[in-house]
């Protein structure tokens, strides 16, 4: 099977708003990330063709789905994509075996990606098939509409924040379910979503939209620590502060404790058995502590060398400080990976950091812990 | 309570030109409920206008004015009985029409307001699913409209039931021919001895009535809990 590609094009005028996006989507899951009102959702409805922009073409495989200019605009349900809704969007006069088959009369042109038995057991559904909608909890019905778009023989999967509508608990629960999707299926996924963590534990790339424009498209760690995109996702400036977007190239568990390689060296966090593997690490700025010489005889173990790169002072008396920090066993510049410390103004005078200087970094690791009930909203 | 051979015959007539009427509403109902919730062209209000008129003129009115068009002599009616031999005044096939004309605007209002109150993301999500908007309204549109189907259906039939101005000028009061209920009660109360007659058609109205709003809510629940799965 050769990887389903997207290519997109296009600009929407509407009164007091324009959409204009060029982007090719790659393969895996590509989270679309901005804020309310940014044009994520309208940006998926033209992709599945339930709105015309005024210009543009879209492309899925071979499949022409849009060319203004050649006069081409097939409807939605000739472009084989599966759209999951932040609502569900369930039929409320099907059971929810009903509802999982509602699509799939189009795997009679278009091979099944998976039978209903599959799907049912991946999802977790076999015990609700006879249920209407009306008795299913929130993450049932998002569970449902997932399987119902992917029982839909679909080429690219859409979907426009279907954790959103869940507390913690759920969101937490229905995580794994697409992560197995993504490992199942070679489908291209575009994933809108307002989640910070969700990104950083689902998604392989980014595309950043800011009213209505794409101002920043790449891998997540690219994309997501580039400070200005940082300052548009996480709001307003008083409360900003920087953080380390940080992969993780492997993970190895013994006991309760997690060992994560990282291109920073390998962090060692102490960790609960079951929860499920974390590809990226974040680090907050006030997490980070510097110092102008290597410290002996401290409880945190991961010390990087540092040269700095930049000093922001921000308000409330503290500077955002931009390091260039390398692993302490690698002397080579070619290692050396971003991160941001906070401290106060009046430690960063008496430790007399300047520009260019180098120091040390301390990260407590402790910090690290990924908290599942943490949830910050772009 | 004793009936007579006439007052069965009424009866009988009543129930076939009011099921009649109703039946022939319905789709053109759709129709109509349709392009007036869904669309907008210029002369919407004029459609909207022309499909109460029924409801809001005096049913005597809209019975001349169909004598005019549909009578023998009139318009469409001359050509009609001359090259087709159909005639519609003053047999029951007209009373059924005017059963269908009367209660035209309130199922177009009753399933308009059905139309209003779906839930478009659904329709959506069918056409995402590779539902075509054909297909799509008998899988999504027409399931999720039988509450207000059904309600416009027993509206317009009820309304047909009780239908007397517009029949008595259009289709006439022939016994076994188009003497519905309505108008059997109106010749019994014209007649000096007709008191009892009268008297017996009135209780078999209110059974009557009584019977089909008992069948309505009936059939409104089941289309309910078929819809959702959910008993109320």
């Amino acid at each position: 099977m050769t990887e389903a590609t997207l290519t997109v094009d296009i600009k929407q005028n509407q009164p007091g708003f324009q959409l204009e996006a060029s982007f090719t989507l790659s393969p895996g899951i590509t989270a679309l990330i901005g804020r309310s009102g940014a044009g994520k959702t309208m940006l998926l409805d033209t992709i599945a063709g339930l709105r015309t922009p005024h210009q543009g073409s879209i492309k899925l495989n071979d499949m022409c789905l849009l060319d203004t200019e050649a006069k081409i605009n097939r409807p939605p349900e000739q472009r084989h994509i599966g759209y999951v809704f932040q609502s569900g969007r369930l039929m409320p006069h099907l059971s929810v075996k009903g509802n999982l088959l509602f699509g799939s009369h189009r795997t009679r042109q278009n091979a099944p990606l998976a039978d209903l038995d599959e799907i049912t057991s991946l999802l977790g559904l076999t015990d609700l098939l006879t249920r209407r909608p009306h008795h299913l909890s929130g993450g049932e019905r998002q569970r449902v509409a997932i399987g119902r778009a992917l029982l839909s023989a679909p080429r690219l999967i859409l979907m426009d924040e279907p954790l959103a509508n869940l507390d913690p608990a759920r969101r937490a629960e229905l995580l794994p379910f697409l992560h197995r999707i993504q490992h199942r299926f070679a489908l291209p996924i575009l994933y809108v979503s307002h989640n910070m963590d969700e990104v950083l534990r689902l998604a392989d790339h980014v595309l950043v939209l800011k009213n209505g424009k794409l101002t920043a498209q790449g891998s997540v760690s690219d994309v997501l620590n580039d400070p200005k995109v940082q300052h548009y996702l996480l709001g307003s400036a008083a409360q900003f502060e920087p953080e380390t977007i940080l992969e993780v190239l492997s993970e190895e568990r013994t006991g309760n404790i997690l060992h994560l390689k990282t291109q920073l060296g390998t962090f060692t966090l102490p960790h609960t058995q079951s929860a499920p593997s974390i590809p990226r690490l974040r680090i907050q700025a006030r997490d980070v502590i510097l110092s102008r010489t290597e410290v002996s005889g401290l409880s945190i173990r991961n010390a990087l060398p540092c040269i700095i790169k930049n000093i922001n002072p921000v308000e409330s008396g503290q500077v955002d400080i931009e390091l260039l920090a390398r692993p302490k066993s690698s002397p080579e510049q070619k290692d050396a990976s971003p991160l941001w410390a906070r401290i106060t103004q009046a430690a960063a005078h008496d430790l007399n950091l300047t520009k260019g200087a180098s120091c040390w970094a301390y990260i407590k690791a402790s910090a690290l812990v990924p908290q599942t009930s943490k949830i910050t909203i772009l | 309570m004793d009936f007579t051979p006439a007052e069965w015959d009424a009866l009988a007539l009543s129930l076939k030109v009011a099921f009649i009427g109703a039946l022939v509403t319905l789709p053109l109902s759709v129709a109509l409920a349709w392009i007036l919730a869904r669309k907008n062209f210029p002369g919407k209000f004029l459609l909207d206008a022309i499909v109460h008129l029924p409801l809001v003129l005096p049913p005597v009115v809209t019975g001349y004015v169909l004598l005019l068009v549909l009578g023998t002599q009139g318009l469409i009616g001359q050509w009609l009985n001359e090259t087709l031999g159909i005639r519609l005044a003053f047999t029951w096939w007209g009373a059924a029409l005017v059963a269908a004309i009367m209660g035209l605007p309130l199922a177009v209002r009753t399933i308009r307001l059905s139309f209003e109150g779906l839930d478009g993301g659904l329709i959506e999500a069918a056409r995402t699913l590779g539902h075509s908007p054909l297909r799509t309204f008998f899988t999504v549109t027409l399931p999720l409209l039988s509450p207000g189907l059904l309600a416009g259906l027993m509206l317009s039939f009820s309304r047909a039931l009780g239908e007397f101005g517009a029949t008595i000028t259009f289709a006439g009061n022939i016994p076994g021919q188009t003497q519905t209920l309505p108008l059997l009660l109106f010749s019994a109360i014209q007649s000096p001895t007709g008191d009892p007659l009268a008297n017996r058609i009135v209780w078999l109205c209110i059974a009557l009535s009584v019977s089909s709003l008992i069948a309505a809510e009936w059939s409104a629940r089941r289309i309910r809990r078929w819809l959702t799965g959910v008993s109320t």
